[in-house]
């Protein structure tokens, strides 16, 4: 395992915006299950996904987010959104479902949030672990730069679930997340690990209908061996007492509390939102980052976090990163 | 009744199928009803029903009712 450590670089905000629109799992699956629809949502931990109205991709969710971001981090600042705006280098836009390819998303965010012109702006293809990957890149042109990073990560999975798909429609969901990274002289040091199985690549995927297939037993082996292995191996190289919290990608509820009893993580260190939101692909980490951290810093003190994403590539991602009292964090609902 | 019929009754009756429909070497993906959503509710009735706990990595190998009548150490395959 390589492992990869940053200094120097902080998190400013994370704001996840989530369609407003609240699907009941068991209700929408009982035409395709009949009366197994309860059993298959006691199954997943998954009672409710948010689901984007027809016409609203991943770059409305993730810009929306951002669009309330700036400003609350710009007043945290003292300075103008205006001001605040110019100190960005970079943009990254994490995405698997995103409509329009050309103009890139990165390059539409630019230009929506009044970004200088000379950012790099680029986008990036990645599912579950997409999140922690965008971040530990993020953090690099941070430090390279010595700019602000403007990471935006969001999915509208909705659309692509096969007709009569009673493997994907139970979990997918929709949502946006936007993170600003930072340069930080006196932050504490992050650290990173990948993995990636590209020979495994067919087990969870997009087809050519752009249609989402996956092997669901095939992705829970993928997590249950080498996800499990991965993750105890990165949490040694640190040591038990390095985190507060664990934000896995919230792939189903059942499977991420297996994991973390198999880490030796307790549940009370173990944060969800998928429960009530779905599994939003790479963005349910930022996602539950904006919807836990809230209550946990509002005890005033640093956390340090175990983030971690894992699926579609095959690939798993690790971060242990920390958040600082002042860090903005909001998750609020599309359009309002 | 035994305890492999009885354990094979619970497994037929969360499929939904019948009891005859099942056995020991009734695998994962050998009949419809076993799918990988099935397999975690198998596993979760499994562990509330007999008191075992199944840990993660035991997950993805329990491919067959065999292998989970063998955790309860009555045999199986």
């Amino acid at each position: 395992m390589k492992i990869l450590d940053i200094g120097g670089v902080a998190v400013e905000g994370v704001y996840a915006c989530v369609p407003a629109h609240e699907v009941d799992v068991v209700a929408s699956l009982r035409p395709l299950v009949g009366d197994k629809a309860e059993g298959v949502v006691e199954a997943t931990g998954i009672r409710f996904r948010r689901v984007a109205e027809a016409g609203t991709g991943a770059f409305d969710l993730c810009a929306a987010a951002a669009e309330r971001l700036l400003p609350a981090c710009a007043a945290k600042l003292g300075t103008s959104l205006g001001e605040y705006a110019q100190t960005f280098g970079a943009v990254v836009f994490v995405s698997f479902t995103e409509r329009t390819r050309m103009p890139s998303a990165a390059a539409r965010a630019q230009a929506r949030l009044g970004l200088p012109k000379d950012v790099l702006a680029l986008d990036l293809s990645l599912a579950c672990s997409g999140w922690v990957s965008g971040l530990h890149l993020a953090a690099l042109l941070a430090r390279e730069t010595g700019c602000r990073v403007l990471l935006l990560d969001g999915d509208v999975q909705s659309t692509r679930i096969g007709e009569g798909d009673s493997s994907t429609l139970p979990l997918l969901a929709d949502g946006g997340t936007a993170a600003v990274v930072s340069p930080s002289r006196d932050a504490a040091p992050w650290r990173f690990a990948f993995l990636g199985d590209g020979e495994k690549g067919g087990v969870l995927r997009l087809d050519e209908g752009g249609t989402i297939a996956m092997d669901g037993f095939g992705v829970f082996k993928f997590v249950a061996s080498e996800v499990s292995a991965f993750l105890k191996e990165f949490i040694s190289a640190a040591s038990e007492s390095a985190f507060d919290a664990f934000v896995p990608h919230q792939a189903n509820i059942y499977m991420v509390r297996q994991l973390a009893k198999s880490l030796g993580i307790a549940p009370e260190r173990l944060w969800t939102s998928g429960e009530r939101l779905g599994n939003l692909a790479s963005a349910s980490v930022p996602a539950t980052i904006a919807a836990c951290a809230p209550a946990a810093l509002r005890a005033g003190r640093s956390l340090r976090l175990l983030a971690s994403g894992f699926g579609g590539g095959l690939s798993a991602s690790a971060a242990l990163l920390s958040l600082g009292p002042g860090t903005c964090v909001e998750i609020f609902d599309y359009g309002r | 009744m035994d305890a492999e019929r009885e354990f094979l009754d619970f497994a037929a009756a969360l499929f939904g199928v019948d009891a005859a429909a099942v056995s020991l070497a009734t695998a994962y993906g050998s009949i419809p009803e076993w799918d990988s959503v099935m397999q975690l509710r198998l596993v979760m009735e499994f562990e509330a029903r007999y008191g075992v706990a199944v840990a993660l990595e035991e997950v993805a190998e329990m491919t067959t009712l065999g292998k989970f009548f063998a955790k309860l150490g009555k045999g199986g395959t």
